[in-house]
């Protein structure tokens, strides 16, 4: 069984000093000090794409200039489902005894890296070249087409969009490497400039600095550690224009895949790590999964359901809206702070003990999907 | 502007732009319209996929009003509408409202009727959608 034996993060932020390698060897310093390992030790390594440093090779890159010499490396492109979808192999790579140790990690100086709308740009090339990026579309406008479509029909209006952006902020708020931590009110986001209609500037997440690394471990360490009881994934289109349902975008396949190999009901799951690139996307993915009726995430958020302290914690470190969006490794934060509050190693900032969670991620406009399903052990 | 040849599976779709031509692909097995150009039927994985012409009519079926542009060439037509278009024949398309209806007056909103024609948005052809004026009883004057 693959255990999740190490997590660490950078600061997310304007971190203007720092390259995208420089952030991941911020990142990957910290998990070997945590798992007491030496570099030699790893012998598997997956690194994230960058948007800043594309590169044909990103994991040799960074095995290289860190001193590395594993026995399986290469980089992994799936979008916003890259961190977890690494995961998800590092998981199949020990259960295979491939790999005893592997390192999943991720950075990009994606802020003061590169012009925002040079990095906007970069993002939106996720449409079709000839039937979508025509029309100046961007990743925004993708999503807000998509959110058009849904809120009509499952009857969300902006203001309920605009609860999950607050409680992410609040979330991040008590967090000390997230990116925006002032809270925010429904007024705030409703009154935040439209960026793609119903989306307005406070429904879209930053873009951020930052760095996240993983460890996945053959074997339990002896200290705080989190058992991948199961994975899975879903893909039913790319593009937007090309989704097949406006109901059904493949998060239930990826869900039912991850919970039949962990052996246990999405009744089990008590703590939620869901990918949130968007108020939108959030929206969806909660609704999608079953964790609250279709037209109830908004209603759920605000009885306080999702609170650190609620019934389901949702993205306790704030999230992509709020701790920020570092390209994969914003992905890879929610189960950074999954592995920080199911071990129990969250200081001040722990919640009450968790059993089983689940981290949902999509890339592409809900186009690929992974589950993950932890349990604390 | 992506610079790496167009797909031989998309290639009709992109000529028949140029040529004033909204064209698809149907499939001669299932009869399933393909949204996108494909090498086979998403449905039944059939590689008969024929090419037919659109008449161009079709139903709103998502939008957008863009407040922020990226891309140079669109900067100057913000804030302009964009739009998923359900087509009469059962695929989708993409377009942008015609600029000229979204000034003059609201934007469209979803199950509005639309037509849809090549139109040249910077250096790229694409798709303009333009209302259909149908009535609407809540428009007529009380009598």
């Amino acid at each position: 069984m693959p255990y999740l034996t190490a997590a660490a993060c950078t600061a997310f932020g304007d971190l203007q000093t720092l390259s995208t390698t420089d952030l991941m060897a911020q990142a990957t310093d910290d998990v070997l000090l945590q798992s007491g390992l030496e570099p030699g030790q790893i012998d598997g390594l997956l690194c994230g794409y960058a948007v800043n440093l594309p590169h044909l090779m990103p994991a040799d890159l960074f095995a290289e200039r860190y001193g590395l010499s594993p026995a399986y490396a290469h980089g992994m492109q799936m979008g916003g489902a890259t961190g977890a979808g690494m995961v998800m192999l590092a998981g199949d790579l020990i259960r295979a005894k491939r790999c005893r140790q592997v390192l999943v990690v991720a950075g990009e100086n994606r802020l003061s890296g590169m012009a925002r709308d040079a990095a906007i740009a970069a993002l939106a090339q996720v449409g079709d070249p000839d039937y979508e990026l025509p029309h100046g579309t961007t990743v925004p406008a993708y999503y807000a087409l998509l959110a058009s479509r849904y809120m009509a029909a499952a009857g969300i209006q902006e203001r309920d969009l605009a609860e999950l952006a607050v409680l992410m902020r609040l979330h991040a708020s008590t967090h000390p490497k997230a990116h925006f931590r002032e809270t925010i009110s429904v007024q705030n986001v409703l009154q935040s400039r439209s960026i793609a209609s119903p989306l307005k500037l406070l429904d879209c997440c930053p873009i951020s600095d930052g760095a996240v690394a993983l460890l996945i471990s053959a074997d339990h360490p002896g200290r705080p550690a989190l058992r991948l009881r199961g994975a899975g994934q879903g893909h039913r289109h790319q593009h937007l224009s090309a989704m097949r349902s406006a109901e059904d975008f493949g998060a239930r396949d990826s869900l039912a895949r991850a919970l039949e190999q962990s052996r246990c009901d999405l009744a089990d799951v008590d703590y939620l790590g869901i990918y949130d690139s968007f108020t939108i996307t959030l929206a969806i993915l909660l609704e999608d999964l079953g964790l609250t009726p279709r037209g109830q995430s908004a209603a759920f958020a605000r009885s306080g359901h999702f609170d650190a302290q609620g019934e389901m914690p949702l993205n306790t470190h704030g999230g992509l809206l709020s701790f920020g969006h570092s390209g994969v490794a914003g992905g890879l934060a929610h189960i950074a702070e999954c592995y920080a509050q199911l071990s129990q190693t969250a200081g001040t900032r722990q919640i009450p003990a968790r059993e089983l969670a689940l981290i949902h991620a999509d890339g592409g406009v809900l186009s690929a999907h992974v589950s993950l399903i932890f349990d604390a052990c | 502007m992506h610079s790496f040849a167009t797909p031989l599976c998309v290639k009709p779709f992109v000529d028949g732009l140029k040529a004033g031509e909204i064209r698809y692909q149907f499939c001669s097995r299932c009869q399933l319209p393909q949204s996108l150009s494909r090498y086979r039927c998403l449905a039944c994985g059939s590689k008969s996929l024929q090419w037919k012409q659109s008449t161009g009519l079709g139903e709103v079926e998502a939008l957008t009003d863009i407040g922020r542009a990226s891309d140079p060439a669109f900067q100057a037509l913000v804030p302009y509408a964009i739009v998923l278009v359900c087509m009469r024949e059962g695929f989708r398309l993409m377009a942008i409202q015609d600029p000229e209806s979204r000034t003059r007056g609201p934007m469209l909103r979803i199950g509005d009727g639309v037509m849809l024609s090549p139109r040249l948005w910077g250096q790229r052809i694409g798709l303009l959608a333009k209302p259909i004026e149908v009535f609407d009883p809540r428009e007529a004057p009380l009598s």
